[in-house]
């Protein structure tokens, strides 16, 4: 058994590659949600007061060891003044399935983005995109 | 010495020595069969640190102080790593150790022998 080698590990069986599209998924909206909270200076704590939960919650949640229902995701993003978008697509694949650095395992996925909710006109505003 | 490449990502590449890959495989034995997606939780944090050169949530990556951090997953399995250049150039974590870790702090054998891999690589 591979473990040393990430595309090796996933093309071993459908069900670690299932698995790590799951833990990719929870990187996805947490880390986005991390670079939020950055962006306006705000703790876990803060966060935890925002939505009415104990820190130990916003905790779990964000190290995914407690499942982020939708609704604790539109919680999250409305405390935190934002909009959670996401859309369903097919990373770029090599011909051998994979992306070209032959790291990244096929869609589809899920993609999140933090758009902005006070954006003065009425189309919301990639943050990402703006900050990059 | 050769390192495996685990991941390549768009800010550094995360690479495995022997002793590394070795531990890797000695840790995952100790990873309980209802916690079997923590093999895949620490391979996507990885992955993500070679996106993004770091993890921005502080509870998934932790400095063990002497230039040494850990990946770390939900059931325990840990890498133990440093910052540095591959063996081509370039920035990379390199994985000098991984284990399965029972109690809440980093047990202090775990950190030693990333150490002394770190030497043995010039890190």
């Amino acid at each position: 058994m591979s473990t040393t080698r990430l595309h090796d590990w996933l093309a071993e069986s459908s069900e670690q590659a299932r698995l790590f599209e799951q833990e990719t998924l929870i990187l996805d909206v947490t880390e986005a949600i991390w670079a939020e909270m950055e962006h306006q200076g705000i703790s876990k704590a803060d966060l935890a007061a925002r939505l009415g939960k104990s820190r130990a919650f916003v905790t779990q949640v964000l190290n995914g060891s407690r499942n982020m229902t939708l609704r604790t995701l539109s919680d999250i993003a409305f405390a935190l003044g934002v909009r959670a978008d996401f859309s369903l697509g097919h990373p770029v694949q090599g011909a051998d399935g994979w992306t070209d650095s032959g790291e990244t395992r096929f869609g589809p996925r899920l993609m999140t983005r933090v758009c902005d909710l006070n954006a003065a006109n009425t189309d919301w505003t990639d943050l990402e995109a703006q900050r990059s | 010495m050769n390192m495996d490449v685990f991941a390549r990502g768009a800010a550094l590449r995360v690479l495995v020595t022997p002793e590394g890959s070795e531990s890797w495989t000695e840790a995952e034995r100790h990873v309980p069969p209802n916690k079997e997606a923590c093999k895949a939780q620490l391979r996507a944090r990885l992955q993500r640190l070679s996106e993004q050169g770091r993890l921005r949530n502080p509870d998934l990556m932790n400095s063990e102080g002497e230039g040494i951090h850990a990946v770390k997953t939900n059931c325990g399995l840990r890498a133990y790593g440093w910052f540095g250049s591959g063996p081509n150039g370039g920035k990379a974590f390199c994985i000098g150790h991984v284990a399965m870790k029972k109690q809440q702090k980093a047990d202090s054998r775990d950190l030693k022998r990333v150490k002394r891999v770190r030497e043995r690589f010039g890190g």
